[in-house]
Formats: C-alpha cells, structure tokens, sequence
C-alpha cells in the first residue's frame, strides 16, 4: 500500500510537471506570441521588441518554464497578459463554485447510482431494465443540450428555480442549494447510470461467489449477505470509479457552468481560451490537474482501506 | 425465452468471433442503419438538402416544422433540416479522425505491451498512468487556445487523450490471451511472434476494441458537438451541430423547438455507438457463472406428504430436481443418513451429486428446486416445509463446506470477524464471550491463535477449509454436507483435513454426506456410500462390498479406471465417452450407451434401485457381471540408451534469491517415461516449462540429444518444435476457441514445416486417427467436444511434428476418473507404437506409478527422492 501511493504520487508529481510544460511548450510553438496578443494588429517592432523583453519572452523555453515553476511554487502563477488580473487571485474566487458543484454531484452520483444499483441487483427485473434504458439515455444526451431543457422546463415554463447565476454559500444557504439543483442535476444524471450499472454488475458478480451460497448455507441472514457482505465487495470496484466520475465531471462543469453563466473555473477556462489568454488558462489547467491528483489519492487510499489484497501487512 | 434462443445462436457460431454475427442481429442493424444514414445524409448534403445552410430567409424567421422547411428555420430564416445535414459533414469527419487517431496509438502500442511484458509494459503502464490522469477538456482548451483554427490538430490531440483507457483494455486483454495455454502451445510449436499476434491474439481481442472504439466514436461526437457549442467549432455562417444548439439556446423562449432537431439527431447518433458498444459486448463477454439466488422459480412442485416414517436423520424418497426450464437433474433419488454416520456420494463430475447435496439446504443455483418426492430431516419433510423453515435449518442444524476453501470465504474480512458473526447470531453474548468462543472454535479445528487476523488471501487451501469447518461448526449442526472437501488439497493436506473431519465426527456425534469423486476418500472415511450416474443412484451399500464386489457395470468400471488398482505396464479398464449432459440421458439406463453389457431391456427402461434380494445391497442392474478387462502385453522396460534429454543443476526463479528450482539433475532415455511427482508448489510445472522454453532459466544446463538447449534462441527452438513437444492440463485453454481443430493442427506443419496444404491435412487426418477421433473433427472448433476428447486433440497436437520428448504437464489431472484412463491408455499405445519418451509431471502418485518407468519426487524445488517406480 505504502509502495502504491509512493508510486501515485512520484507519477503525480510527473504529470504536473508534464502538463504544465506541455502548455508551456505550446505556447512557445504558437504562431503569434503573448506579446503580439497584448500589441495586437498594429505595432511597432521596437516597442513588440521591448515588451517581449519586459516578458522574458526572449529567454529561452526552459528558462521561462523554470522561472514560471520557481513562482508557481510559491502560489504566484502569473498574471493575465489580457485582463492584468492575477491568475492565481482570480482561479481562488472561481474555484468556490466549481468545487461545490463537482462535490455536489460527485455525492448525488454515489449515493443514487449505488442505491439503484443494489436494488436491480436484488430484485433485477423492471428496476434492471430501467438502469439499463438511464444508462444509455445519460450516455448519449449532450450535458448542455440537456442542460438547456431543463432550463425551459424548470426556469422558464414552470419558473421553480432560478435559471442562471450562482448564489455563494455565505450568502445565502438556501439559495446557494437553490442555485446548484439544475446545474447538479444535469453533471450527474449520466454518472449515476454508470454507477448503478456498476454496482449491479459488481453485486450480481458478488452475490454469485461461493462465499455467499457459504453464508447462507451457514444460516447468515439474507439482509447482512446483501448489504454487509455483498456490498462490501462490491465496493471495491465502484470505488475507482468515484475517482474516475470526479474526474469526468472536471470536463462536464465546463458546458455547465457556460449555460447556466455560473462564475466558476470552467467558465474562466472557456473565457480565457477565446481570447487566447494562454497564461490564465494554463493556471486553471493546472489547479485541475492538483485536483485530479489529490482526489486519485484519496481514492486509493479508500481502496487500500476496502481491499485487503492492496494493504501492507 | 428470446434470451435463451440468442444465447444458443451465439454458441453455434465461432467463439471468440460473435461480433460478427452480433453486427448482423436486429438490435445492431437499427443503429447501423442510422448511422449509415447520416453518413449519406452528410456525404450527399449538396444534392438532397432542400436549401443552401447559409441561405437566410427573414420573411420566415424561428419557423415551426412546415411545408416549406421540414424541421422549420432558425432566427435567421435559414433552413434547419439543410443546416443539419452540412453539420453533420463536420462532426463525423472530426469523430473518425478520433477513431483513427485513437486505434492507431491506443491499439498499438496496448498490444505490445501486453504481449511483450517487461519493461515495455511498465513504461506503457507508467505513461498511461500519468496520461489518465490529464483533465481532457481541460488540456484541450489549452490547445484550442493555441491552435484554434486546425480543428484537424484539435481533433488529434483528442484522439491522443483518449487513447490510454483504450490501450489499457488492449493491454488487459492482450495480457489474458498471451497467458492462455493455446499461446504457449504456438510457441513450443516454433510459430514466430508475429504470426501469434497476428493469427492467435487479434480476433480474441476484436470484441473490447469494438466495444471501447465505438463507445469513444460517441463521446467524440459529443465533445465535438460540446467544443462548436462553446464556440470553438467552424466559424459562423457555416453550420455545425453543436452551434445550432447554442443559438437555439439563444431564443429559448421564443422558438423552444430549436433545440429538438439537433438534439436529436446528436443524442440519436451518441445512442446509436452506445447501443452498437452494448451489442458487441453482450455477445462476445463470457456468460455469467450463474443467476442470483431467487431470480426465477422453478415450475410448481407436486409433493405430497410421505407415508412411512424414517429414523434416519436425513432421508430422501424419489427425489426430482428441476430447474426453471423443466430440465431434470436428478431422477428418483432414495438416500438415508443415520444419526452420526457418515455417508458418501460418489461419482463423476455432472451426475448430479453436489446438486442433491445443496438441495437439501434449498441453495441451487438458478433457481433449480426439488420438484417430486420427500426429503425428511429428523421427522420434518423439508420439501413441503418451503423456504422460510430450511432457511431456519441451515447453519443451526445442516451446514455446508465446498470444494474451493479459499473463495467460500469473504475476501474483506479477517478469519475472526467471519467466525464470530456466526457466533454472535447463534449464541449472541458479549464482545469477550464471542471471541473467546470464536477462537475455541479455530483451536478445536487445529488452527493456531495467529490465523484469526489474518484475511483469506493469507491462508493456504487447507487452512482455509479448516476455517470453513469451523463456521460451519459454529452452529453444532447434527448433519454436515462435504462437498468435495479435499478435491483443491494436496495429498498431505487432505488426509489431514479427512483426519479432522473424522475426529469431529466421534467427538460431536454430527453426520457427514461426504460428496467426492476419489474412492480412496471414500474407503478411508465412510461405512456405506451411494454411487451416482448422470441423476441417478445406481448402486448403494457398504464401502467394503462396493469396492470388492461391485454389482453395476459403471460401479465396476470406475473401480477399474482407477491406476491405483491396475497391473503396470497394462491397460486400465476404461468406460468408453463421457458422462451426458441432462438434455442427452437416454430413455432407459443412463448408462446403457456406454455400458459392455446393456441389453435392449436396458435401452428401454430402466430397473429401479429400491428391491433388493434379500442380504444384497441395493443396485440399478440386473445384467449378470461382466468378464474381467483384458491385459495388454507388458510393456518392455527401456534398454540403457544414450539419453535424450539431460538436465544438470537448473534453476529457474522469478526473484533472486527466492529459486522455484534449485539444482535439479534429471535424464529421459529414449522410449522411456520419467515421472515428476510434487505437490502444488513443488516447482514440478516450472522444470517442464523451462524444458520448453517457456521460461528462462536462471542456472544450470539443458542438454536435448547432447546439444545445448538452455538459452535457444528463436531459430533454434523452431528447429526443435519437431523434437520437442508438450501437452498441457487443461484441454480447454490449449487449443484456440475461435479456430478450427484442423487449422491448429495445420498450422506448424504449414509454417514451420512450409508443407503445402494437402499434405498438412493428410497428416492431420492421420494423426486424428491416431489419437482416436475421426477426420471430421478436424472442420469442427473447440467447443464441440468434451474435456476428454479435447485433450486427444491437443495430444494430436503435440504429435503433429513427429517429436521424440513430450512433455505431459498433468495431462489428466482436469479430467474425470473414467476419461483419465482413456488418456492413459492412449498414452501408453502411443508410446509403445511411436517408441515416444514421455516427462510425465504430476501429483498423483497412482497415476506415476501406473505410467512411468522411473520416478523423480519433487519437494520444495529440490529432488527428494529418485529411482524405480515401486510396485
């Protein structure tokens, strides 16, 4: 287990540095640099000169990178070439917003999709099928197509909850759950397809081990069977998958926070990246990646913690 | 019903193939035909579409589906339906060069990590870890930011991003089918390694990579359509899906139905890859073991209440059990158990021996229920008394131990949490009393304190199924139902276990139904025993008169199968076929196909067990005995000959310092069979596989007619496929499921011996012939044929190059007593026919003893014993 997480975190370190010079790498490639973007159309070559300077733009890559890392250690990712506005000042305002839709939902997805998904186990039939029908249904519906329905029924025809915007939890509780209801419901109603579906696969394949047909044979009530046992088992298997529906709805937030105009990192992300905003966009870019990093670790921590197999003795 | 039909469509057609036949299914052709049709919709939108996409109309603005335009117009006027079909240009061109994008990274480079391991493999492993782990739209955006306009440069990098979780399948699945034993055989057979990839591992894995190519054709579409929705697609005025949604989004209010066509056309195609995903992966995934307990029920019973009372503690009349389809398991089963004794049910692996001990405790697996007859347990007929009173039974009176001790434990909990929850709901009491009697219980099953934390995967076998006596103790059962308790053991481990059993049977006074295969079992722990034929109870009585004076023909040939009782160098007595599966008994004596002695009367109906003469134990058949097996000429001991094989101090070990084989020295002459004996463990496998060259050696030399084999290279291997050959235990993973039997055999003929193919078939239909199976197998695949005549074939294989050495790799040890002695002696006459050597590994010493000239012991890596065969 210890081995494990060494391992996870020597390839998380590897993947911030990957992503983080790989943008980097990009931009040096890019046709047109920050300093034309900042000029733009007319320009003279002596002021263009001056400010790619004044950028460290005519240093080479690495030294930008190294230098780029050396702040970025210390919290300082820059500031935005466009807008002047710090980035790391501006991602800390924003990520309120996508924290609280992603947690929401992550939560929502669990505890419906393993709920549905036990429940088809035991009982399968017409419950199955509906899994089944859901599952595909959350596969195949664009999340901003659904999104926007759900905006006509809920906002705008029955006018039950607000359209757009986001209410900050200090504010105001009740509308800050006010605010997420539509946004979370459309991150996780393709999530708790795969979890039921999931869950049921993992508990059917559970319930037919032979340690089962021991536990009943050994008189062990069918209620601990399913939900101590079964369940405990099954939990091995969907618990990779919390991480890897995080990490999906790293991608979701971005449609859903552009139709529901929520102020989160998605949005910046979608703002930055028209306007060729390299430098915020590689900031948010990162703090996502820290993200996915920490929440993989968690996951397999939870893991280590549910299968015995994966611990150190 | 429908489920079934398909199921049995699908068998019929080649495994490892049914995507094929899966594509050609109803439920595939509706989403293929939609796609096809929005192929051609796209590729023909400049001569069908009614309008030009950009051609704006303000007369007819936010119009609804009309005459004029079918799915109306937008808020410029401009026909949606023409919009849609040049769109969809767009968004399919940008998903196939995702999917070509993503076969050609993902797939590549999965494969050969999977099939060539190593350090590959973990830098593969590394980098997919890291690539996982990248947020995709999020990385996207970056480049978008950089390259905006190359929505082809877009597109890639997309399809790069994906490719990981693809390769990783690739990587698994690759990684599955390298470990089948077919694989090893191509290799022993000389086949270079891109003929395997090519031949042997590319149609097993086509199923996942349809299945995962199609499901991320989807998703392309989908982030496609989501990347125009946010603006990033091709620039206005030309059309794309996902911009059509985003300025529908913009007069929401005013013209909802704007979002609908392409919504729908969109969702509808996603659905579409989704659906074709579940299609392939439904036919090509392995059916699952069995259905959950409940799921369906089988047809109404006709019990009726039983006259005559029993003292037996258990006692079964006229049994019949069902499954839910109406298929009869077990027929007219009568079976009586005393207070205390212990009884064994014996037979051979689908007779129906296991599903009459679960019946008892209403534990069948799908469903499957006693349909006739009674079942009395201390005065209460457990048939009529329905689930709820059985479930009261079970744990408290009858319990249960199986097979494989390991897995009947939950792999989540420590040895003690699993033992005291039993405790705690029988006896309850507090945290201290129900450890202390937990580990009273362990104790009285000899288990030492320390084994009560550790978890199941931390325990050997026989541990483990001490641990399952004593959860099946802790209700003090008055019966315990054995079903093959030893069968997984080693042979030391299993008299220990037989000893334990024994000692709790005196000490609790509990009965035992000891259900097994293995008749030393039998005459070791029971009194009387019950012999069990394809559903029915053929001959029952005391171990003794069974074992001495068997009255039913199958009694006695399985009597006779056994090596342990046959003259060496003879022939054992085997019973032709194999046991029938339910759908195929006959009308009258199961056993009259293969039975010497049947006569018409047997063909027609069968004799009843239940009217003895007088002092006679109970039996099936009528038919006077039959005469003796026939003994074939003694086979001549081997002259001292310059040796074939010599092996000198090898070792093998996959970590330093830990060998697997340490210092082993052996020699096979020509002609003769040197047996390896050992238990699991033992490193027996490993000396045959190194000798084959399917593991590297670490020390040591391997010498094959005088000429060093230890470190053969690819060329020198090939030369020695036709020397050198190997058969492995089991028959169903040595030959490839979604080939032809003649085509494997075929194959090293054609491409190590580059035969042409009339002489390749001919010497195929001989050596069929010559293990036994006619010429018409050779156009028929794997599944058609049972375990025994699967491992004739793949004897067939290892024949095919005319070697002298065959390595046996426990050739019969998968197999049922009565097949087992067809193998033997089909072993046997080919050796003395083709004057073949044999290394001969096993773990059954009956079986060494039966067949070999010379033995090798094996204890720990290491010889611990050599020399003749002791008779």
């Amino acid at each position: 287990m210890l081995r494990l997480i060494a391992h996870r975190l020597v390839v998380s370190v590897a993947l911030v540095f990957v992503v983080s010079l790989a943008a980097f790498l990009l931009q040096s490639a890019a046709p047109g640099d920050l300093a034309r973007a900042i000029l733009g159309q007319n320009f003279s070559v002596p002021a263009y000169e001056e400010l790619r300077h004044q950028l460290g733009l005519d240093q080479p890559v690495l030294t930008q990178y190294w230098n780029w890392l050396r702040d970025a250690v210390h919290g300082d990712l820059g500031s935005s070439p466009i807008s002047g506005l710090s980035v790391a000042d501006e991602i800390s305002h924003r990520l309120p917003v996508t924290l609280s839709l992603i947690g929401c939902a992550t939560v929502v997805t669990t505890f419906a999709g393993v709920a549905l998904g036990v429940v088809s186990a035991v009982r399968g039939g017409r419950i199955g099928r509906v899994v089944d029908v859901l599952s595909l249904v959350g596969y195949a519906l664009p999340s901003f197509w659904f999104a926007l329905t759900m905006v006509t029924l809920f906002a705008v025809t029955v006018q039950l909850l607000p359209a757009t915007g986001y209410v900050p939890l200090g504010t105001s509780p009740a509308g800050w759950a006010r605010s997420l209801v539509l946004p979370v419901a459309t991150l996780a109603l393709p999530g708790i397809a795969v979890f039921a579906k999931q869950t049921r696969d993992a508990m059917l394949d559970a319930l037919s081990r032979d340690y089962v047909t021991a536990l009943r044979a050994n008189g062990v009530p069918e209620r601990s069977v399913v939900l101590r046992h079964a369940l405990r088992n099954a939990a091995i298997p969907v618990a990779t998958l919390v991480g890897l529906t995080f990490i999906g709805l790293l991608s979701g937030t971005v449609f859903v926070e552009s139709v529901f105009a929520m102020p989160g990192l998605g949005g910046l992300a979608v703002q930055a990246t028209s306007l060729h905003d390299i430098r915020m966009i590689q900031g948010v870019v990162v703090v996502f990646t820290v993200i996915v990093v920490a929440v993989n670790l968690l996951v397999d921590l939870a893991y280590g913690r549910l299968n015995p197999k994966a611990r150190i003795r | 019903m429908t489920a079934g039909v398909e199921e049995f469509v699908a068998r019929g057609v080649r495994p490892g193939r049914r995507w094929r036949a899966a594509l050609r299914r109803p439920l595939a052709l509706l989403p293929l035909g939609y796609l096809a049709l929005l192929v051609a919709g796209s590729v023909l939108a400049p001569v069908l579409a009614p309008a030009s996409p950009v051609a704006t109309d303000l007369d007819h603005v936010l119009a609804g589906p009309g005459a004029a335009h079918p799915l109306g117009t937008d808020a410029l006027g401009r026909d949606v339906l023409s919009r849609l079909m040049y769109g969809g240009q767009v968004s399919l061109l940008h998903a196939a060069i995702v999917v070509v994008t993503v076969i050609g990274v993902g797939v590549t480079s999965g494969i050969a990590a999977g099939y060539l391991d190593g350090w590959f493999d973990r830098a593969f492993t590394w980098v997919v870890d890291v690539l996982l782990a990248i947020p995709v739209l999020m990385t996207l955006l970056v480049v978008l930011a950089v390259v905006g306009e190359h929505q082809t440069v877009v597109m890639v990098t997309l399809g790069v991003l994906v490719s990981p979780g693809l390769a990783r399948v690739v990587r698994g699945a690759t990684l599955a089918v390298r470990k089948e034993l077919y694989i090893a055989a191509a290799r022993v057979s000389g086949l270079p390694h891109h003929r395997i990839v090519t031949a042997h591992v590319l149609p097993r894995i086509a199923g996942p990579i349809i299945v995962q190519v199609s499901l991320l054709a989807g998703g392309a579409l989908l982030i496609d359509a989501g990347l125009s929705y946010l603006g990033f697609g091709a620039q206005p005025p030309d059309p794309t899906w996902g911009d059509m949604i985003a300025q529908a989004a913009s007069v929401i209010d005013r013209q909802p139905w704007l979002l609908v066509p392409p919504g729908v056309v969109l969702g509808l195609a996603i659905l579409a890859f989704g659906l074709l995903g579940d299609v392939v992966r439904d036919a090509t995934a392995e059916p699952r073991r069995n259905r959950p307990h409940g799921a369906h029920r089988a047809p109404a019973p006709a019990l009726t209440p039983r006259e005559e009372r029993s003292t037996a503690l258990l006692s079964l009349r006229d049994v019949e059990i069902t499954l839910p389809g109406g298929q009869v398991l077990v027929e007219d089963l009568d079976l009586d158990i005393g207070r205390g004794e212990t009884v064994a049910l014996v037979g051979e692996s689908g007779c129906g021996k296991s599903i009459t001990g679960r019946a008892v405790l209403d534990l069948l697996p799908a469903g499957g229920a006693v349909t006739a007859g009674s079942v009395l347990f201390d005065g209460t007929d457990l048939a009529l008394a329905g689930p709820r009173a059985i479930r009261g039974l079970r744990g408290s009176r009858i319990a249960l131990i199986s097979q494989d001790p390991v897995g009947a434990l939950d792999p989540v909990f420590t040895v003690a949490h699993q033992v005291s929850e039993l405790v705690r709901l029988r006896h309850g009491g507090s945290r201290a009393s129900v450890r202390e009697r937990a580990l009273g219980l362990l104790r009285d099953v000899n288990l030492p304190e320390v084994v009560a934390r550790r978890y199941p995967h931390e325990l050997s076998g026989g541990m483990a199924q001490r641990v399952a006596i004593a959860m099946a103790l802790a209700g003090e059962p008055s019966l315990l139902i054995a079903d093959e308790p030893t069968t997984a053991l080693d042979a030391t481990v299993q008299a220990e276990v037989l000893g334990l059993l024994r000692r709790l049977q005196e000490d609790r006074g509990m009965a035992i139904l000891l259900i097994t295969h293995d008749w030393s079992v039998v005459a070791s722990s029971c009194r009387r025993a019950y012999v069990m034929y394809a559903g029915h109870i053929v001959e029952s009585g005391a171990v003794g008169d069974l074992l001495a004076q068997p009255r039913h023909p199958y009694t006695e040939g399985l009597l006779g199968a056994m090596p342990s009782r046959a003259e060496a160098g003879g022939r054992l007595a085997a019973i032709p076929g194999t046991v029938p599966e339910p759908a195929h008994w006959p009308r009258g004596c199961h056993f009259a196909p293969r039975c010497p002695l049947a006569t018409a009367q047997c063909r027609s109906r069968r004799s009843p067990c239940s009217n003895p003469p007088p002092g006679t134990a109970p039996a099936a058949c009528t038919t006077p005995s039959c005469p003796p097996g026939e003994t074939v000429p003694l086979l001549e001991p081997p002259l001292p000959e310059p040796p074939l094989l010599e092996v000198h101090g090898l070792r093998v070990g996959y970590r330093p310092h830990q060998p697997v084989v340490d210092g082993v020295d052996l020699v096979v002459r020509p002609g003769e069979t040197l047996g390896l004996l050992g238990e699991s463990g033992s490193g027996k496998s490993t000396i045959g596989h190194a000798i084959v060259g399917l593991v590297r050696p670490a020390g040591g030399r391997i010498l094959f007619r005088g000429a060093d084999i230890t470190h053969a290279g690819a060329r020198q291997r090939r030369a020695l496929s036709t020397h050198l050959q190997v058969v492995f235990q089991d028959p169903h993973g040595s030959l490839n499921p979604s080939r032809t039997v003649g085509s494997t055999l075929a194959e090293p003929l054609r491409v190590v011996r580059r035969l042409p193919r009339r002489v390749a078939e001919a010497r195929v239909t001989d050596v069929l012939k010559r293990v036994g199976m006619p010429a018409a197998a050779a156009t028929r695949y794997p599944a058609a044929f049972s375990g025994g005549q699967l491992q004739r074939i793949a004897i067939a294989r290892a024949l095919v190059l005319e070697p002298q050495l065959v390595v046996c790799d426990e050739p019969t040890s998968a197999l049922d007593l009565s097949v087992q002695a067809q193998i033997l002696n089909l072993l046997l006459d080919l050796q003395q026919q083709l004057g073949l050597s044999y290394l001969f590994i096993s773990h059954d010493i009956d079986v060494v003893r039966f067949v070999c000239h010379r033995v090798v012991v094996l204890r720990g890596g290491r010889i611990a014993d050599h020399g003749p065969v002791p008779t």
